[in-house]
């Protein structure tokens, strides 16, 4: 399951470099994608690849591995959420939530909430996998 | 002026007392206490210490840019946030396991002596830059509060400054910062809660401005339909993308996190927290940041609808209601340019003896550049007028606020409205201002607190400047002092030697930052722009080789620098200042198009035919086809990418040219991948051969 989650991944990095370059025009009638949603589609690819890849890793009891795959997996998502925010805010801002149009909520609060929330979940994650690797150590070294 | 009470120099000395106790409480005599912060602080405290470094942006820089730009002024929310969750997982935890002190050092551990003189200088500009930003603003904000000189201000603010740096160096000024962002904290949510209940009957602005979000879009219908409003410059306050584009909006904040991800002083900051604490403590201190900073939309958008209702009940400047009187009294709100803060100020001028009108602008000049500049932006019988309304005023000192508004408004702003060509009588939108940077600081005396809730918040606000720079001071000094005695001679200095030698330096780099800011013009949002441009560009390629690539050696890190610092510079310079050239040599690249370009080769062929005075008309008309702003490119850009985006070119150019010279030079010595393991919390046994 986490090798096909990698997979869809690197399809979808495939798939945006080809909406980019004009080469998806072979397959249909779509025109080349602009700098923005490249980006973003590359960024939901690669953490999408990086989350698969962590749980790979976890699956395989190699904790360091797991470790560097979950940290670049925030790290994506942190980056990919920034990047993709501005392509949809006109799409959230159809809808009003108690007053606030929810494109504009999102910038103003709601992101920042989730930033927030992803550094704990970040924290409780990668320390438990920093403890395990220090505690793998000795075996892996021996 | 705000300190007509006499009880803001009180009030900024109990607050500087409390910063100085806590500075004092935080002392060391540790050589990584001083470059660090030494390990003093559990999650929750040494959250709210790094939260407290945000506290200037937060008050001063961010409510007037969210009030100014309304949604495209959210750039920096999500670039601060998302930048210290970069710092919580990239950095913070690769700095506390490599028992590093400084980024210089960490880098150094990884690729030796010369790549850590070459990160040495590149954190050096970039946190000096900051540095200067700071005390611009701040002794430029005191000059006019206190009605001093720059040069007095920045004095005052360096001694406040060696205060907090003294006792223990970026350990103290991280104590200093917690009872700061408590207070800061309150201030805001405070000032936040205040205007709330009274404009919408709502204690939690942050919820509650929902109400307000949904009264704005009618209320600016209605002042286009009544003409009230320039619409060429005028901004719908929840309209997207029309001062920066939806392309340059998600670069800039791309551009923000890796800048903040990579800012040696916050990564430094990072060494306060115990090392298992290191990630919970960030998050701890991104929650704080982010409750702050989800009250400054809720401000911007109530100051912008009750603007909106003043200029809808279409009054005469005479009538203007008593909150837009005491915001011009403080010379945060200014009618066509002018406030009754402005005549208080030429008042004291001329009580010291000032009478005609050049003497009056040498004394603006002395209270820093933007002082100078609003004077000097007035028409010349606007300002005849300023200074006879002055003289009349200093004459009879002791007028109440609705006579000097009377006489106000019948001289000074009659003469700015009639220079301005409004003859109407009645203020339109374009014609009150809010000066962005004061808007915090003058909320409290705007809506009518008494004079100690006004004095308080800006003795908070200025305190906290005070840190910030404090912080950034220790953070230099010991960069300094650390890396480059190692850099120079192999190892640090031995633990009292360095200690004494980063006071000394701190207490230099004090004074001359601070009397460089008071005499050296700066523009605050180029110097943080140039500074945060040079830490993405330069520094995040160096850290990323340091922690995430193995075979990255010291050739590959020095030509990725190079590189990243070279194409950054490149961008930002060609687009911004030598545009036209930049243009002709790659309009191939540029978003514009075919037949833009065809519109400007017109334009190049009447320069050419052009002569005299004609020519360079000519030639800025060219300019301004190709130059745009910082956030927003002209016609002289690669793929639509804004000057200030150029390090989204420069990261992964940097990375690509580190990689492949690293690759192809010898592989690193095994000491560094010892320091590579080390990073990665793990023990390398049987290191590999050096080549």
């Amino acid at each position: 399951m986490r090798t096909v989650e990698a997979a869809l991944g690197l399809l979808i990095i495939t798939a945006a470099l080809a909406l980019a370059l004009g080469a998806a025009r072979l397959l249909a009638p779509v025109p080349p994608a602009g700098l923005g949603v490249t980006l973003a589609l590359i960024g939901w690819g690669a953490t999408l690849a990086a989350h698969g890849m962590a749980g790979r890793a976890i699956t395989k009891r190699n904790p360091s591995t797991a470790y560097s795959w979950r940290a670049v997996f925030y790290l994506l998502l942190a980056l990919t959420l920034a990047a993709t925010m501005p392509l949809v805010v006109d799409l959230l801002n159809l809808a009003t939530v108690a007053g606030f149009p929810v494109g504009f909520y999102v910038a103003a609060q709601g992101l920042l909430i989730v930033m927030a929330i992803l550094a704990f979940r970040a924290a409780t994650h990668l320390d438990a996998l920093s403890n395990a690797t220090a505690s793998a150590q000795p075996r892996e070294d021996h | 002026m705000l300190d007509g009470t006499g009880l803001l120099l009180p009030t900024l000395t109990a607050v500087l007392l409390i910063a100085a106790a806590a500075a004092v409480l935080s002392r060391s005599n540790e050589a990584v206490a001083q470059a660090s912060g030494g390990a003093a602080f559990g999650p929750l405290g040494g959250g709210l210490a790094l939260a407290g470094l945000f506290a200037f942006a937060v008050t001063v820089l961010l409510p007037g840019l969210v009030h100014q730009h309304g949604f495209d002024g959210l750039i920096p929310f999500t670039g601060l946030t998302g930048g210290l969750l970069l710092v919580a997982v990239l950095v913070g935890p690769a700095l506390a396991r490599s028992g590093a002190a400084t980024l210089p050092e960490l880098v150094g551990q990884r690729f030796g002596r010369f790549a850590r003189a070459l990160v040495l200088v590149v954190a050096l500009a970039a946190t000096g830059g900051l540095l200067l930003g700071t005390l611009s603003a701040a002794t430029s904000i005191a000059a006019r509060l206190f009605d001093v000189s720059t040069a007095t201000a920045a004095l005052a603010a360096s001694t406040a400054i060696l205060v907090l740096v003294l006792p223990g160096g970026l350990q103290s000024a991280l104590g200093s910062s917690r009872p700061i962002t408590v207070l800061v904290g309150f201030a805001l949510l405070g000032c936040a809660a205040w205007l709330s209940i009274s404009l919408i009957a709502n204690p939690i602005a942050h919820l509650g401005y929902g109400a307000v979000l949904q009264n704005i879009p009618p209320a600016e219908l209605s002042l286009i339909e009544s003409g009230a409003v320039d619409f060429g410059i005028f901004k719908p306050f929840l309209r997207e993308f029309l001062t920066v584009d939806r392309l340059n909006w998600a670069l800039l904040t791309l551009c923000l996190m890796g800048a903040i991800a990579a800012l040696p002083p916050l990564i430094q900051a990072t060494g306060a927290f115990k090392p298992a604490a290191t990630r919970r403590g960030l998050a701890w201190a991104l929650t704080f940041v982010v409750i702050a900073l989800t009250a400054i939309p809720a401000l911007a958008a109530l100051a912008r609808l009750e603007t909106y209702r003043v200029i809808s009940s279409g009054p005469t400047f005479n009538d203007l209601p008593d909150w837009i009187r005491r915001g011009s009294e403080t010379g945060a709100i200014s009618l066509h340019g002018t406030s009754l803060g402005l005549v208080d100020t030429v008042t004291h001028d001329v009580v010291g003896g000032a009478t005609s009108i050049d003497a009056v602008s040498t004394a603006m000049a002395d209270r820093g550049t933007r002082s100078e500049t609003r004077w000097q932006r007035l028409d010349p019988a606007v300002q005849a007028s300023v200074l006879e309304l002055a003289r009349k005023l200093q004459a009879s000192p002791s007028r109440s606020l609705a006579d000097r508004w009377t006489a106000y408004v019948d001289t000074v702003v009659t003469a700015a409205a009639a220079a301005a060509g409004n003859l109407s009588g009645k203020p339109d939108l374009a014609s009150i201002a809010i000066e962005p940077q004061d808007l915090l600081l003058a909320l409290p005396h705007t809506a009518g607190l008494p004079s100690i809730v006004s004095s308080l918040v800006i003795a908070i606000v200025l305190s906290a400047s005070a840190v910030l720079a404090a912080a950034l001071i220790a953070t230099l000094s010991s960069m300094l002092v650390r890396d480059g005695t190692a850099t120079i001679f192999g190892s640090e200095p031995g633990n009292t030697a360095e200690v004494t030698l980063i006071r000394i330096a701190a207490v230099v780099l004090t004074l001359g930052f601070a009397l460089t800011a008071a005499v050296v013009p700066v523009a605050t949002d180029l110097t943080f722009v140039v500074s945060l441009s040079l830490a993405a560009a330069g520094l995040l390629p160096a850290l990323i080789l340091a922690i995430w690539f193995p075979r990255a050696n010291s050739w590959g890190l020095a030509a990725a620098m190079i590189s990243g610092l070279a194409l950054g510079t490149y961008y930002l310079a060609g687009t911004a200042l030598y545009s036209v050239s930049f243009y002709e040599t790659w309009y191939g690249l540029s978003s514009a198009g075919t037949d833009a370009f065809a519109d400007y080769e017109m334009a190049r062929d009447i320069w050419i035919a052009a002569e005299g005075d004609d020519r360079a008309a000519a030639y800025a008309d060219l300019a301004a086809r190709t130059t745009g702003s910082l956030w927003s490119p002209g016609l002289a850009n690669w793929f639509g990418i804004a000057p200030a985006a150029a390090p989204i070119l420069a990261v992964p150019f940097a990375l690509l040219i580190g990689l492949v010279v690293s690759f192809i030079t010898p592989k690193p010595h095994a000491a560094f991948l010892v320091a590579f393991d080390r990073i990665h919390g793990r023990t390398r046994v049987t290191a590999p051969v050096a080549s």
